[in-house]
C-alpha cells in the first residue's frame, strides 16, 4: 500500500519539481502572509505590547467611527466605480467596433495608456490640472464664468478621486469587451437589419445578451479591483481631507506603518478580504443567469 | 445619407472626442515639462510653451534621476527574468503534467488572486525584515517572483498546445526538461511575451512596496525618486512634470511596441477564465 503510493509519487515527481520553485516563493510571500495576517489579527501587536487579544481588535474596529467611515468610503467608491466602468467601457467598445481594425487598435491603445502609466505620474498630472489656483481646469471653467471649484474639498474629494481612478482603469475592460464583441457572428446583426432593427435596438437585443458572460467577468474583476484600490488614493489625497477619501486599505496602511498597530491593521485586512469574497460570490450567484446560445 | 449612417458617423465623432479628452492630460503634462517655472504657474496658461525650454530636464539631472532610472531598469529587468523563468516552469507543470496535486495547487493560486495585495503588506514586510531584505534590490525583486496571476495566465496559454506534440516528443525519447525547454517554451512565446511585459510594467510602476523597502535616496527607483521632488518647499511644477514624463515614457513606449501581446494577455485571462 505504502509502496504503491510511493511509486505513484515517484511517477508524478516531475509535476512537483516544475511547480516547486514557484510554490516556494508563493508559500513565503502569499500563503504564509495570509495565515500570519489572520493569526496576528487576534493578537495585540504594537510597538509597546503584544499578547493574545481574542476578538478584541475586531470589537474595537466595529466601534471605531473612523473605521466605519473607511468602510463607507470603500463601498461608496465601489458603488460609483463598478457601474461607471461597465457602462462607459461597454459604450466605448461599441463605438470602437465601428472603425476599421487598424484604427480599433489605435483607440484601444489610447484608452489603455493611462493603465500602464506610473501612478506617480498620473497623480502629479491630475494634481496639476485640478489645482485650485493655477490649474487648467479651473481656468477653463472661468472662461464660462463658472466660479472656481475646489475639486479636492471635503465634499468633492471622493468623487474626484473615483473619476481619476476611472480614467486609469477603463483600458482593460475596453480591450476585453472589444474582444468579446468581435466574437459575435456578423450574421446575427445582418438578420436584425433585414428585420429593420435600429442601431440601438440591435445592440440592446443582440450585443448585450451575447456579451453577458464577459460583462459578468468585468463586473467581478472591477469590483475586486475597486476594493483593492490603494496606491493611487494614497498618493492622490492620502485619505484626506479629514478622512473624506480614507478607504479600508488606507486606514490599514496608516494603522500599520504610521501607528505601528499590526493587530488592528491585520484585523482590517481580514474584514476587507471577507467583504470581497462575499461580494464576488454574490455577483456570481445573481448575475449568472445561464444563457444558452 | 440615411439615418443609421448618420448615427454611425456621429458616434465615431464622439469616440474621437473621447479619445482626445483622454490624451489631453498627457499632452498637458508633456507640454508643461517644457515650460519655465513661472510660465507653469501662469494664468492664463500657455496652451503650448511659447518659449520651450529643456531646463526642467537639465534640473532633473541635477537630482539623482539618472541613478533612479538605472535602478528602475535593473530592478524591473531582473524581476521580469526571474518571473518568466519560474512562472513558465510552474505553468508547464500545471497545464501539461498530469499529477494529482496539480489541480489543488492551481486552485490555491487562483483563489489567492482575490486577496488584496495591500492586505498582505504587513506580513510580507515582516518577512522582508526577517530575511534582511530591507533597503536592498533583492527586497524589491524576490517578493515579486510570487506571481499567481502570471502563472494562471501562462497556464491558459500552454493549455492550447496540442497534447500530441508532447506525446510524440516523448516517444522520441525527449526528457521532461527537454519538452519544457525545447517544445513548450518556443510554442508559448506569445504567452511568455505577455507575462514578461506585464511583469516589467508592474515592477516599473510599483510604488508602495518600494516605499516600504528602500530607505536611502541613491537606491530609489524612478517613481519613488520623482515622488520626493514634491517635498521641496516651493513646488516646481515644470520639474515635476518633467519627472513624470521620464517615469512614464519608457513603459508607454514598451506598451505601444508590444500592444499585441498586452491584448492577448488580457483576453486570454478573460475568455478562458
Amino acid at each position: 500500500m505504502l509502496k504503491r503510493e510511493f511509486n505513484l509519487l515517484y511517477k508524478e515527481r516531475y509535476g512537483f519539481l516544475f511547480v516547486a520553485p514557484a510554490l516556494l516563493f508563493f508559500a513565503l510571500f502569499y500563503l504564509y502572509p495570509i495565515l500570519d495576517a489572520i493569526k496576528v489579527s487576534f493578537y495585540k501587536y504594537t510597538y509597546y505590547s503584544s499578547g493574545w487579544a481574542g476578538i478584541g481588535n475586531y470589537q474595537s474596529l466595529l466601534q471605531d467611527d473612523v473605521f466605519l467611515r473607511s468602510v463607507k468610503n470603500t463601498l461608496l467608491i465601489v458603488i460609483m466605480f463598478v457601474p461607471a466602468t461597465l457602462i462607459i467601457s461597454f459604450i466605448l467598445s461599441i463605438f470602437i467596433s465601428l472603425f476599421r481594425t487598424r484604427l480599433q487598435s489605435v483607440f484601444k491603445a489610447v484608452f489603455y495608456i493611462p493603465a500602464v502609466t506610473s501612478i506617480v505620474s498620473i497623480t502629479f498630472m491630475w494634481q496639476y490640472l485640478l489645482n485650485y489656483d493655477f490649474g487648467l481646469l479651473n481656468f477653463l471653467l472661468g472662461l464660462f464664468d463658472i466660479d472656481k471649484v475646489n475639486f479636492l474639498s471635503y465634499d468633492r474629494a471622493i468623487v474626484t478621486t473615483t473619476v481619476v481612478v476611472l480614467t486609469i482603469s477603463l483600458g482593460g475592460p475596453i480591450v476585453i469587451l472589444s474582444a468579446a464583441l468581435g466574437g459575435i457572428p456578423v450574421s446575427y446583426y445582418e438578420a436584425a437589419e433585414l428585420d429593420g432593427a435600429s442601431f440601438w435596438r440591435k445592440h440592446i437585443r443582440i450585443t448585450l445578451p451575447m456579451m453577458k458572460p464577459t460583462i459578468l467577468f468585468v463586473a467581478v474583476t472591477s469590483t475586486i479591483g475597486a476594493f483593492q484600490l490603494f496606491a493611487i488614493i494614497l498618493l492622490f489625497t492620502a485619505g484626506g481631507p479629514n478622512y473624506a477619501t480614507t478607504t479600508i486599505l488606507l486606514l490599514l496602511y496608516q494603522e500599520a506603518f504610521v501607528n505601528g498597530d499590526y493587530g488592528r491593521a491585520n484585523a482590517m485586512a481580514v474584514i476587507l478580504s471577507i467583504i470581497i469574497v462575499i461580494i464576488a460570490w454574490l455577483q456570481f450567484k445573481f448575475l449568472r443567469t445561464d444563457i444558452e446560445y | 445619407m440615411n439615418k443609421s449612417n448618420l448615427i454611425v458617423v456621429m458616434l465615431k465623432l464622439l469616440l474621437v472626442i473621447a479619445a482626445v479628452l483622454f490624451l489631453f492630460p498627457f499632452y498637458w503634462m508633456i507640454s508643461s515639462s517644457f515650460k519655465e517655472m513661472s510660465i507653469a504657474f501662469q494664468i492664463p496658461p500657455q496652451f503650448y510653451p511659447h518659449h520651450p525650454t529643456l531646463n526642467n530636464y537639465i534640473k532633473l539631472l541635477d537630482t539623482n534621476a539618472a541613478k533612479w532610472f538605472l535602478n528602475s531598469v535593473f530592478v524591473s529587468a531582473s524581476t521580469t527574468l526571474a518571473v518568466v523563468f519560474i512562472t513558465s516552469m510552474a505553468a508547464y507543470s500545471l497545464a501539461k503534467i498530469n499529477f494529482r496535486a496539480g489541480k489543488f495547487i492551481f486552485s490555491i493560486f487562483v483563489g489567492s488572486m482575490t486577496i488584496p495585495g495591500a492586505a498582505l503588506l504587513i506580513p510580507q514586510f515582516k518577512i522582508a525584515i526577517e530575511l534582511n531584505l530591507i533597503n536592498t534590490y533583492l527586497g524589491l525583486i524576490v517578493p515579486a517572483i510570487a506571481a499567481p496571476y502570471m502563472i494562471f495566465l501562462l497556464r491558459q496559454f500552454m493549455k492550447t498546445v496540442p497534447q500530441e506534440v508532447l506525446e510524440s516528443a516523448k516517444m522520441d525519447g525527449c526528457s521532461e526538461m527537454g519538452i519544457y525547454y525545447r517544445i513548450m517554451l518556443p510554442l508559448s512565446t506569445p504567452g511568455l511575451a505577455a507575462i514578461a511585459i506585464f511583469t516589467f510594467v508592474q515592477s516599473w510602476n510599483d510604488y508602495i512596496w518600494q516605499l516600504l523597502i528602500i530607505k536611502n535616496t541613491e537606491m530609489m527607483t524612478l517613481p519613488l525618486g520623482v515622488a520626493t521632488l514634491i517635498d521641496a518647499e516651493a513646488v516646481d511644477w515644470g520639474l515635476i512634470m518633467a519627472g513624470s514624463v521620464v517615469t512614464s515614457l519608457p513603459v508607454v513606449i514598451i506598451f505601444i511596441s508590444f500592444q499585441k501581446y498586452f491584448v492577448q494577455g488580457l483576453t486570454v485571462g478573460a475568455v478562458k477564465g
